[in-house]
């Protein structure tokens, strides 16, 4: 009796956790399109900006600006890692956490300071294992990052950028490709490069165009400029940067939400399984266990009647 | 020709506005500015303010921040941080935010932060404007 007990028992147990996985899979699920509303939304906002931009340069405007020119010996460099705040969500942290130390390791060959900053508790937690101490924390963004919030810290590196500050900016997030595919890496955000846009439409401009439904290489139009295209510029290649890092934490945001929602899955079906080996076993165990008694009984009678 | 524009106000939350419509009046960084269908082409920078939109006649307000105009025969495009409509303003909130953001302009604050609550108190400052005047 005592095995087919013990059986019952984890099988309970194992069906109490199989309900909390299949939960936090549909509240996985539900955050996750709620994200991708978001990172839809900010889409809008992005091509927009991107078609400025080339608007802008085929006006005839020499689209230049210390944003977007590297430094000939970058001194300072910033690392910026995005992990989740929550665990339990597969190797998407593992993976962010991979790649950007990685690049770690790489920037004292080229410059001289480093400053590591990482948002997400389970970033934090991991650097500390291994005796890193991050530069500065957030923690603040959860599954639906504001704007707000990331252009403050836009703004705070576009200010180092500008005293000198800082040379270098790398980003490690995931980034999102599509439902089914989410890759960690590293970019480098700052200084910008070329903007999107800007001279031989590359490939994820020339996606943009076709997008918005623009025919791509039409006549060069004639902007008026007010104040002055310069200042216009002044203000659109900040503008990018921000909408670029915010860009970074939306995508972050959602392969979280994927990440937690697959995870989730494969730990109910494991648990599934286990649920139906454990019941196979059981009742296999009491089986035997009646069969048994049976036996008992008839070999009692057997006793009695000779 | 038509006679009508198509008016886009995107920020990085959501298309806010998006519709065809027959005037658009706009804070530039030089004053306001009617557009009208078949404008010269043109980009501008854009304050926090108040824009004014003429559709079928009636005219929409909405509160905007900082932002940036392209304009293209007959499409007018706004990108900008913030776009409210008058109506959905909640002037109890927005006058908290303005006093708040007044407040720590008496305390002592670097550089950066300054121009971070400054940008926040004109935000507030439009919206409660847009608010008072148009909404009865």
């Amino acid at each position: 009796m005592a095995k087919a007990r013990a059986l019952d028992k984890r099988r309970k147990s194992i069906k109490n956790i199989r309900k909390i996985t299949r939960t936090m899979e549909l509240i996985a699920t539900a955050r996750f399109k709620k994200a991708m509303d978001r990172a839809t939304a900010a889409t809008a906002y992005t091509r927009r900006i991107t078609q400025l931009v080339s608007d802008l340069a085929q006006a005839g405007t020499q689209v230049s600006h210390p944003l977007l020119e590297g430094r000939d010996n970058p001194r300072h460099a910033t690392l910026l890692m995005l992990t989740a705040n929550r665990g339990l969500c597969g190797g998407y942290n593992a993976s962010v956490i991979r790649a950007a130390l990685a690049r770690w390791k790489q920037l004292p060959e080229e410059t001289e300071h480093q400053r590591f900053e990482v948002s997400g508790k389970r970033g934090i937690s991991a650097l500390r294992f291994r005796g890193l101490m991050p530069d500065q924390k957030f923690t603040q963004f959860e599954d639906e990052p504001k704007f707000d919030d990331v252009a403050r810290i836009a703004d705070r590196y576009l200010e180092e950028y500008a005293a000198g500050r800082l040379d270098r900016l790398d980003v490690a997030y995931t980034q999102f490709v599509s439902s089914s595919k989410q890759i960690a890496v590293v970019e480098t955000l700052l200084p910008l490069g070329t903007l999107e846009g800007a001279s031989q439409p590359d490939g994820k401009a020339a996606a943009g165009k076709a997008a918005a439904g623009k025919p791509a290489g039409g006549p060069a139009r004639m902007y008026e400029f007010l104040p002055s295209a310069a200042s216009i510029l002044e203000e659109v290649v900040p503008t990018s940067f921000r909408v670029k890092l915010f860009k970074c934490f939306l995508d972050a945001a959602v392969s979280e939400q994927i990440a937690r929602m697959v995870a989730m899955k494969s730990a109910t079906e494991n648990a599934d399984e286990m649920i139906r080996n454990l019941s196979r076993t059981y009742n296999r165990a009491r089986q035997s266990q009646i069969t048994n008694e049976i036996m008992e009984i008839i070999g009692g009678v057997e006793a009695l009647k000779s | 020709m038509s006679n009508t524009l198509r008016l886009e106000i995107v920020t990085p939350d959501a298309v806010a506005y998006s519709a065809d419509v027959e005037m658009v009046t706009l804070p530039g960084v030089a004053g306001q500015l009617g557009i009208l269908p078949r404008h010269v082409p043109m980009m501008t920078q854009m304050v926090p303010g108040e824009v004014i939109v003429r559709k079928d006649g009636q005219d929409q307000f909405l509160a905007v921040g900082e932002g940036l105009v392209e304009i293209r025969g007959d499409r007018v495009e706004i990108l900008t941080d913030m776009a409210l409509e008058a109506d959905k303003i909640d002037e109890a909130q927005v006058e908290e935010a303005r006093q708040r953001a007044a407040a720590r302009l008496q305390e002592k604050l670097s550089s950066e932060e300054v121009a971070s609550v400054n940008a926040a108190l004109a935000r507030s400052l439009a919206q409660l404007r847009v608010r008072r005047r148009r909404s009865k």
